[in-house]
């Protein structure tokens, strides 16, 4: 006979280790279901990375916090991002979803869904390219500034979200909770993830009490349950520590009429 | 106590599971705060549009099946709902500059597409990319919870064009229909209702001009023979070149006349002109 413990608390132990195997269990259902999401012609196009593990969520969340910074245009992005950060930090698994024919492989459908009326032209014409065959590679320099190595085949970007579409669906079905974040998307690609993909939407998921992607309060970075534990545990010490009581010999006397 | 016929309350059923995927594609996660629009259409407003793609199809083989398929629902009495979902993409109200489109800011991008806003092939652009995702993921919201129904189901770029065309979904840019049903094990896969669309002479010239490879032979000397027949080698050599065609000029724009013959049919009936 085997028992298998589980509680959310405290992170990371034994326990809280075996609670997050459902959760590692989800991610990799729902990699399955963006991989048989429907998708334009059925081609090929999505690579998943399911990314876990304390030292892992640290990192997701220190590189959000770095990019933070990196839109001075958008007074909510630091907001946002500073938020999504301590989300992370509370999540069990992330699993990135990429899509690897976006930036270099279009559809050549001529949809207009990218560029209107120049259709396929409106990538070809804006990237570098030679035998109907985009060279990403080639002024990717000049491109280094932008989060999100663009033009796209637009198709490829809405079957990316056919593909999360399919991902939160099963997560929905098996009650655990997932949200795609900007802040995670945008970090998971620049960590490299999804290697071969340029454009990546990360999806952190939880199987906790309480969701960790809703109901936040503003200068969340300020008031997170670590925060507040840390705070706690430094204020009882102190407390419990200068209220001098030898438990040995002598214990308060009640209060005269409350007998 | 009433006795139903189960196959004909089961199709009529459609319209409940259609308005389910609605729901769905609605409640759908949603990162850019794209406003997502659905409609459903039945019967004498859905009809035309299979038509419509019939006609479209002479020079297209989806768009073809996918009216064929619709068209003969109805022909069968158990017709297809087709559920539709638009949403306007060509407006970042985001400002996260992120370069997805091509442009350093969504305030250039803004700039650029309300002066190019165009209709490509299928559908209007230029698109903020972060939109279109959103789009892609109520779109599959809706499938699979119509596909949860138990119904054969198919998101179709064609429908949501041919709507669009007629008049429907004002205000999009991108429209994709959701064709559901019959209710019957296959429709849109494998599609029974095309058998014998096409013989073997058909089958061998689709296959050489969408995978030309198969027929390409020795390639070292630089004009490497189409192999289109066994005895090829000792046969007068052909080769594969690019090239224009009138005839499928031609036949494009014909079908494109009788299309827009359609088009003005449908738009007069529904007042739209």
């Amino acid at each position: 006979m085997s028992r298998l413990y589980m509680n959310d608390w405290p992170p990371y132990a034994k326990a809280d280790m075996n609670r997050r195997d459902g959760s590692l269990l989800a991610a990799k259902l729902m990699a399955n279901a963006a991989q048989t999401a429907p998708k334009a012609g059925g081609i090929d196009q999505v690579e998943c990375c399911i990314v876990s593990g304390e030292e892992e969520m640290e990192l997701i969340a220190r590189k959000i916090e770095e990019l933070a910074d990196e839109n001075s245009k958008n007074k909510m992005w630091k907001r946002i991002f500073r938020t999504e950060a301590i989300m992370v930090r509370e999540t069990d698994c992330v699993l990135f979803i990429g899509n690897y024919r976006v930036a270099d492989s279009p559809l050549d459908l001529g949809c207009g869904v990218c560029g209107g009326a120049e259709k396929c032209g409106y990538v070809y014409n804006r990237r570098h390219s030679r035998y109907g065959q985009i060279d990403l590679v080639e002024g990717k320099k000049d491109r280094s500034h932008r989060m999100v190595d663009g033009p796209l085949c637009s198709i490829f970007v809405g079957d990316l979200g056919y593909a999360v579409g399919g991902a939160t669906y099963i997560a929905k079905q098996l009650f655990v909770d997932t949200r795609p974040l900007i802040s995670v998307s945008i970090a998971g690609q620049k960590l490299g993830y999804c290697p071969n993909s340029e454009m990546v939407v990360g999806l952190p998921i939880s199987s906790l009490p309480k969701n960790p992607y809703v109901d936040v309060l503003p200068d969340y970075h300020l008031l997170t349950r670590d925060k507040a534990v840390k705070q706690l545990r430094k204020n009882y010490v102190v407390s419990r520590m200068v209220h001098w009581f030898d438990y040995r010999s002598w214990y308060p006397k009640e209060k005269k009429g409350d007998e | 106590m009433a006795i139903m016929d189960g196959n004909k309350s089961a199709n009529e059923y459609l319209v409940e599971i259609a308005r389910m995927g609605a729901m769905a594609a609605l409640k759908a996660p949603n990162m850019a705060n794209t406003e997502i629009k659905t409609m459903i259409l039945t019967g004498e407003d859905l009809e035309p549009l299979s038509e419509i793609l019939v006609a479209l199809g002479a020079t297209s083989a989806f768009i073809y099946g996918d009216g064929l398929c619709g068209k003969k629902s109805f022909e069968a009495q158990t017709p297809i709902v087709e559920l539709l979902i638009g949403a306007n993409l060509s407006q970042s109200d985001l400002n996260w500059n992120c370069g997805a489109c091509g442009f350093d800011t969504c305030a250039e991008f803004n700039r650029y597409a309300k002066e190019n806003l165009s209709a490509g092939g299928l559908f209007a652009g230029p698109s903020c990319n972060w939109k279109v995702l959103d789009f892609g993921t109520a779109q599959s919201w809706a499938a699979a919870s119509i596909w949860q129904q138990n119904v054969d189901n198919r998101a179709q770029a064609s429908y949501g064009a041919a709507a669009m065309l007629v008049g429907h979904m004002e205000g999009c840019t991108t429209t994709v229909g959701i064709s559901i049903g019959p209710c019957r094990d296959t429709v849109w896969y494998n599609r029974p209702d095309m058998a014998h669309t096409f013989d073997m002479d058909k089958h061998e010239q689709f296959v050489l001009n969408t995978l030309p490879q198969f027929f390409v032979g020795f390639c070292g000397g630089g004009y490497p023979q189409v192999k289109d027949k066994t005895g090829w080698p000792v046969e007068p050599p052909q080769y594969l070149q690019k090239g224009e065609s009138p005839e499928l000029i031609a036949k494009s724009q014909e079908a494109m006349g009788r299309v827009g013959e359609l088009i003005a049919k449908e738009k007069k009936r529904l007042g739209k002109v």
